[in-house]
């Protein structure tokens, strides 16, 4: 009986050392609930372009730090992403409500998610002040869901040390002020790279997958001067008389080698050709590639516009910034926007996050940032921006479709442009149908 | 005629059987040889079919603390997963083959449809599970979600069927304990079962590559396959292929080492019912 009692005492005793500890940890929790907020962070390898930090991650964290310096009451969680299979994390964790409050991406994704009502608008951004073309692609229903921070246009690089050595860099629009060139004269370049060396793959025009399908969309759009969809990006209008014809270009040269083996290539093997001295030219380029091809042996690229038969190319463009999801808890968005904030406005690191992307700054009064002479040929063309088709509905299920299309060109599987690219636009137009409808409803 | 018929017959198999091993070894050898090439003879056209000056910085790149983690994590993942599977599985399994309660046979029958449910469809669930339970990035929310297979559930239960009933009764009428009847008597005859779902478990643990990337957020707790592709993958348009085919390279062998320390019970295994006795 004593032990029994001795044994109650015991519990009793290890039950309130028990309640208590638990008592003392939750205490300061609760007393500091109404001020600390924290928030999730999740991030594809954006930042690469600052020395300081090895790696893109290392770059967020410094972010992070410093905004938890200046806002103590807020915690940054952390997530890197990866640009193969980020987009299926971040998805998931979507559709299962565990998804970040700030995601750093693009218009593509960011729009269609606030067509899905899963983000907060940034009601309160000047938007006067930053580039239109931006802005616009940014917006969803007239409401700014990403604030733009870096833009860039997508064209494409030559490698001049490579046609130095072949002796054909006077065949290339480089001493001209707007760089521009016709398809003819495009077409002589690559015909004088492979006569002068034939190992050398004078350019790829991918089609293996849609990871940077952008370079070869703007590429063919360019040519004769049709466009993917028309400017208000309601309609597929890529099937119209230039863009045949520029398929038809396509489909005659590619026998030839000139445009390389691209039916079984994806651009990540275009760009490698390039930046080994595989390739003289390569049809995807931008800032922050740029940027990644510096350190690069035997590569000194320089920038080139697509060629257009009237020497007036429009560009693919990025856009780049960060978005908020609203998960229910306005302190949570509130502290969200704080960090947004600070990423795009903060006098150290606004600047600093946007160098680190290598893009162009998307605020109009922000320019000649970079002290480099491609990048300043960049910086100028955004005053030549197309419509900026990666909003329109049904985009991600369009990609899909654009691929096979031209892989059947590039490997002489098709034999009617026209008919092909007919087919492309039918369907294309019945998925964006079929998407506008059930965002109206 | 009828010698010359069979020599025939075994040339073509002969030939056929060649061809197909070189079709199907391939993939691995080009994984094997892109191993020891740099970025620029992985990417050469004409291909280099074998590397001519082949090198060990591939590898040297997968030295670091970082790999040996992620090494850990796979392995400790796969085998925790692996010894749980088997444990639970064999136990249900045998439960719903010899043992006659009510609902045994609906029971059965919801693990068989269990079995149809791809795993996208029940990912987002468990990922909101294993959030509000707290679990994620932790070892639990690797190995948990997949304990209590329905396909190992109805391996065992197959296995279990050829435990002859007179021998649990004899155990029974000896005062047999269940557990001392499921060991001593019961786990030898389903061996070859066991040995056969230790595979698939550990083969389809190892690429659990989807549930891994979800249920996982620091560098830290990534698995091997994970690791290896983001450290492959330094930009978005840029990928190491020797890389890459080194670590894939690595990642395949504990694959390998477990495939031939069970493949005798897989061959077993997987003929389970193929000859009626």
């Amino acid at each position: 009986m004593k032990l029994n009692k001795f044994k109650k005492l015991v519990a009793l005793a290890m039950s309130a050392s028990l309640l208590s500890g638990i008592t003392a940890q939750f205490a300061p929790a609760i007393a500091h609930a109404e001020d600390q907020v924290t928030i999730k962070f999740w991030n594809f390898p954006n930042f690469t372009s600052d020395s300081e930090f090895k790696t893109p991650e290392e770059y967020d964290k410094a972010l992070i730090a410093a905004f938890e310096a200046k806002y103590p009451n807020i915690k940054v969680e952390y997530q890197k992403l990866d640009f193969t299979d980020g987009p299926a994390k971040v998805e998931t964790a979507l559709q299962s409500q565990t998804n970040p409050d700030v995601i750093y991406d693009a218009p593509g994704r960011v729009i269609d998610w606030a067509s899905k009502g899963y983000l907060a608008p940034f009601s309160d951004v000047d938007t006067a002040t930053l580039n239109e073309s931006a802005v616009k692609a940014s917006s969803f229903d007239g409401q700014l869901y990403l604030y733009p921070q870096g833009i860039a246009p997508f064209l494409m690089a030559v490698n001049t040390e490579v046609t130095d050595k072949l002796g054909v860099t006077d065949l290339l629009p480089l001493n001209s002020e707007d760089r521009n060139w016709t398809v003819d004269e495009f077409q002589k370049f690559l015909e004088a790279v492979q006569e002068k060396d034939s190992e050398m793959i004078p350019t790829v025009l991918y089609s293996k997958s849609a990871a940077g399908d952008q370079g070869p969309r703007a590429f063919v759009s360019n040519l004769f001067g049709s466009w993917i969809t028309n400017d208000e990006v309601t309609e597929y209008t890529i099937n119209n008389e230039a863009g045949v014809k520029a398929m038809e270009w396509i489909q005659e040269q590619a026998p030839k080698g000139i445009i390389g083996q691209g039916a079984a290539l994806e651009a990540k093997d275009a760009l490698e050709y390039f930046k080994s001295g595989k390739a003289a030219l390569t049809i995807l380029a931008s800032p922050g590639l740029l940027a990644q091809w510096k350190d690069a042996e035997g590569l000194t690229a320089r920038f080139l516009p697509f060629p257009n038969v009237d020497k007036a190319p429009k560009y693919e463009y990025l856009v780049a910034g960060p978005a908020v999801f609203d998960n229910g808890d306005e302190a949570k968005v509130k502290a969200a926007q704080q960090f947004v904030d600070f990423m795009i406005n903060d006098e150290e690191w606004g600047i600093r996050t946007l160098k680190a992307t290598g893009n162009f700054s998307a605020k109009k009064d922000e320019t000649g940032l970079y002290d480099d002479e491609e990048l300043a040929f960049a910086e100028k063309l955004s005053a030549h921006f197309g419509a900026y088709y990666n909003t329109i509905p049904g985009y991600a299920r369009m990609r899909p479709l654009w691929f096979p299309l031209l892989q059947g060109v590039l490997s002489g599987d098709t034999k009617d442009v026209k008919e092909a690219l007919d087919a492309f636009v039918k369907e294309a137009t019945e998925i964006y149908e079929e998407e506008a409808a059930l965002l109206k409803q | 005629m009828e010698f010359k018929k069979f020599g025939l017959y075994n040339i073509l198999s002969f030939t056929l059987l060649s061809a197909l091993t070189i079709f199907f070894i391939f993939p691995f050898y080009w994984i094997a040889t892109g191993a020891f090439k740099l970025q620029d003879v992985a990417i050469a056209l004409p291909p280099q079919w074998f590397p001519t000056s082949p090198t060990l910085d591939n590898f040297r790149q997968l030295l670091v603390p970082l790999t040996a983690r992620w090494f850990f994590n796979s392995v400790f993942v796969s085998l925790a997963t692996t010894v749980l599977v088997c444990a639970t599985a064999s136990l249900a399994g045998y439960a719903l083959a010899k043992k006659h309660f009510p609902g045994v046979k609906l029971l059965f029958a919801i693990f068989i449809g269990a079995m149809a449910l791809p795993k996208q469809v029940i990912l987002i669930p468990l990922l909101r599970l294993i959030t509000e339970m707290q679990l994620m990035d932790t070892y639990r929310a690797l190995i948990l979600p997949a304990v209590g297979w329905p396909f190992g559930i109805f391996l065992m239960k197959q296995f279990s069927h050829s435990v002859p009933d007179s021998l649990l009764e004899s155990a029974d009428i000896d005062g047999c304990g269940e557990i001392k009847k499921f060991v001593n008597i019961v786990l030898p005859i389903v061996k070859p079962g066991i040995g056969a779902l230790a595979i698939f478990t550990f083969i389809s643990s190892w690429n659990d590559y989807f549930s891994q990337l979800v249920f996982t957020n620091s560098e830290a707790m990534k698995t091997l396959p994970l690791g290896l592709a983001s450290m492959a993958q330094q930009a978005e348009f840029s990928l190491n292929y020797g890389l890459l085919m080194a670590g894939a390279l690595v990642a395949s062998l504990p694959m390998i080492i477990v495939f031939l320390m069970f493949q005798s019970f897989f061959a077993q295994g997987i003929t389970v019912g193929a000859v009626k006795g």
